[in-house]
């Protein structure tokens, strides 16, 4: 049988000593961990000592690539970008769309691993299997689109992707993101990394194609998964044309839309004016990442509030929520704007919006005034000072340089009980989500090996009410532990490794026409996935493989952590969630409360095989082929049963 | 008895109002509900809503809640119950 998928290379490319060395992705790497985020953490895992520090040379940067990548799998041009995070301490990974993610297979490359720095400003460019280094100086400075136009007018020829930094990398904002085009590696202060190691970007360019091991058994997974989609009663009428804009109003509905700093959730004010109708007003085309059926991502431009003529591609939902209720701001205009900063200038606008609702909070408060905020009167709703904030951080100026390291360290800088405001879970600050009325979410919050991320486990049954695979009360915690663990199993089996886009899996593939939710509909629904990327490969990645292999990465990424030194005290929602009842709207009166997380954590943990401090058992080690790690838990002493 | 709508996209344009308080009888289920505003909104609105099964293609939240946690289509409304038709949404 042949194989196909991978690009069969891995780059390690060392910046200190200007050395390349191209290796053969290894094949047990591919049945194991299969692409994406699974290799990303297997080689943070065996790569880096505990304690590197994250921002030293010794820190990894990869960008990895899954084997449906640059294929005719829809909606797979996605690429995982992993190192240990600055932010967090814990691992750091952060996934991005767009055309990047296939042509760094097209070059030739499954896997970029980055190790050292840079003594100059430098990129990178691989092109055509060949990888070279180029000076940046010229291009520190520049702002992610600059940058990139500036790249492609300097080289010869075309058909360069480029994935670079802003001026917040090279400042080394642990809130600086990652920009191809413009899509975000956004969260998790992977642009510091980038700009601690001096380096401007990496291009890609290729001429190769994705070979596929069974090309009729991939045609015909590929046309079973095309045809659920376009079944699908409202993917492309709804999806398609709004975007994620309608989280706003729906999440609003449900009253899990958490404004002015998580204080006042309820309001049913940023649907009105921030909303999926009103952004549809400006929204200009569509901008779909390589070969998306659904082509979600909206580019819109402003036509009235204070700041019209602005374009941008987005706002996502999470941004529009960042800048808008989080900080209490409801002109839209100014949401494209910050929203096109912080593309431009290389931040995650989640952390970001979070950072100045919190600063928002505690001048509302009393606790800073405008003596610490160079004079901004920082209420909340006052969108003139929230864009002055994103200028400052991202140049590390004056209060920008508290806000720049995130709400930990802000709190931290700022003492007087701040930390009492800062909305975080392992130092990544919370999306957009009330987690009081949607329990699941909130075990993913509180468990994401990545911090408060909604990524890792999104609980869509939830918040797009999917009974799959089970029909679920998102107030009871009955259940929540053991659903957050399917979903983030699932969420990495089908896509994080994959890399096959999550928006589609979860509405399109897990809520397609048939419904139900009976358990021979979910294997059926996983089986689709399982086919499309045993075809592609040529290896059998059977629907039990592929739940095996979500698994194995979650528990990787969790033993990364535990050598790191976190602990089940890190598994916990911020004290404000536990005490404080949401206050109005559909979810009036939700609270999650330390007994019940107590609760639900006892029961992740026992589901997924860990002990009462969330260390896994040797037996459940041994099951998920990690048998390596107990020495390593060993020397941290830990003593995994 | 009266129910709280809150309607979007074109169920809105059709009613002129996001947020309207309607008249039903006791005991109406969700699955009625679209012939209960047939007669109150015209066929338009009836039109966009009445599905097979009713509200196929939509969200419907009852005071913020999933028919699927309730007992579906079968649900009884009852007095000030907030009843939400809006377009599935997704994405994060």
């Amino acid at each position: 049988m042949n194989t196909g998928g991978y690009a069969g290379k891995t780059a390690w490319i060392d910046l200190t000593h200007k050395e390349v060395e191209i290796t053969t992705t290894d094949s047990e790497l591919m049945k194991l961990y299969m692409g994406g985020t699974g290799f990303g953490v297997k080689l943070l895992y065996d790569h880096i000592k505990p304690g590197t520090d994250p921002l030293g040379p010794e820190n990894l940067l990869i960008f990895a690539a899954g084997p449906l990548t640059g294929s005719d799998s829809p909606s797979s041009s996605r690429m995982a970008v992993t190192a240990r995070s600055p932010l967090t301490g814990a691992v750091g990974m952060a996934t991005s769309g767009g055309h990047f993610p296939s042509e760094m297979k097209y070059a030739g490359f499954d896997i970029i691993v980055i190790k050292g720095a840079a003594k100059e400003p430098t990129y990178l460019l691989l092109d055509k299997g060949r990888v070279s280094f180029r000076s940046a100086k010229k291009l520190w400075g520049m702002n992610t689109f600059d940058c990139q136009e500036f790249i492609k007018e300097d080289l010869p020829g075309n058909g360069y992707r480029i994935a670079c930094i802003g001026q917040a990398g090279e400042k080394i904002s642990l809130l600086a993101s990652i920009i191809n085009e413009r899509r975000a590696a956004g969260r998790k202060g992977l642009g510091a990394v980038m700009g601690a190691k001096k380096l401007k970007a990496v291009v890609v360019r290729g001429d190769r194609k994705v070979a596929i091991a069974e090309p009729e058994r991939f045609q015909t997974a590929l046309v079973e998964l095309l045809r659920r989609y376009k079944a699908h009663p409202t993917l492309y009428s709804s999806f398609s044309k709004h975007g994620t804009s309608a989280l706003v109003d729906g999440t609003s509905e449900l009253g899990i839309f958490p404004t002015h700093n998580y204080s006042a959730t309820g309001l049913y004010d940023y649907a009105e004016d921030t909303g999926y109708e009103t952004q549809d007003q400006d929204i200009v085309r569509r901008n779909p990442c390589r070969c998306c059926p659904a082509a979600c991502s909206q580019v819109r431009i402003s036509q009235e509030g204070d700041y019209p003529g602005v374009l941008t591609e987005g706002p996502e939902f999470e941004t529009a929520w960042a800048f808008g209720g989080n900080t209490g701001v409801s002109d839209v205009s100014a949401i494209y704007l910050a929203d096109r900063l912080c593309d431009e200038y290389g931040l995650d606008t989640i952390s970001v919006g979070s950072v100045i609702g919190f600063a928002m909070e505690l001048y509302e408060r009393g606790i800073i005034t405008s003596k610490e905020t160079d004079g901004l009167e920082l209420n909340f709703g006052n969108h003139q000072a929230q864009i002055e904030l994103i200028h400052k951080i991202a140049f590390r100026k004056e209060f920008g340089d508290i806000l720049a390291d995130g709400v930990v360290k802000a709190s931290e800088r700022i003492g007087r009980g701040s930390e009492s405001y800062a909305m975080h879970v392992k130092g990544l600050e919370l999306p957009a989500y009330d987690v009081r009325g949607a329990k699941t979410h909130g075990v993913n919050y509180s468990t994401a090996f990545t911090g408060g991320d909604h990524n890792r486990g999104y609980a869509f049954q939830e918040i797009f009410g999917i009974p799959v695979p089970i029909s679920y009360d998102r107030f009871s915690i009955d259940g929540a532990a053991e659903l957050c663990m399917w979903n983030q199993i699932m969420e990495m089996a089908l896509c994080d490794c994959p890399m096959i886009c999550a928006f589609m899996i979860s509405e399109g593939l897990l809520r397609d026409e048939e419904q139900g939710n009976t358990q021979e509909l979910t294997e059926r629904r996983i089986g689709t996935v399982s086919e499309l990327v045993s075809a592609a490969t040529g290896l059998a990645f059977t629907p039990a493989e592929l739940i095996l292999l979500g698994e194995r990465v979650n528990t990787l990424a969790r033993c990364f952590n535990l050598r790191e030194g976190f602990t089940r005290a890190d598994d916990y929602l911020p004290e404000r969630l536990t005490v404080e009842p949401i206050p109005g709207g559909p979810s009036k009166g939700a609270l999650t409360s330390l007994e019940e997380q107590d609760t639900m954590l006892d029961r992740y943990y026992a589901a997924f095989g860990y002990d009462h401090g969330g260390v896994p058992t040797k037996e459940r080690l041994k099951k998920l082929s990690l048998d390596f790690v107990t020495e390593d838990l060993q020397k941290a002493g830990l003593n995994p049963r | 008895m009266k129910l709280n709508l809150r309607v979007y996209g074109s169920l809105k344009l059709i009613i002129g109002n996001r947020n309207i308080v309607i008249d039903v009888p006791e005991h109406t289920t969700l699955n009625e509900l679209p012939d209960v505003l047939k007669v109150t909104f015209g066929k338009e609105f009836y039109q966009l809503i009445k599905g097979d099964p009713a509200f196929k293609g939509m969200r419907v939240l009852i005071d913020g809640r999933d028919l699927f946690t309730l007992a579906g289509l079968e649900t009884i409304l009852y007095e000030g119950n907030t009843v939400t038709i809006l377009p599935p949404f997704v994405g994060g």
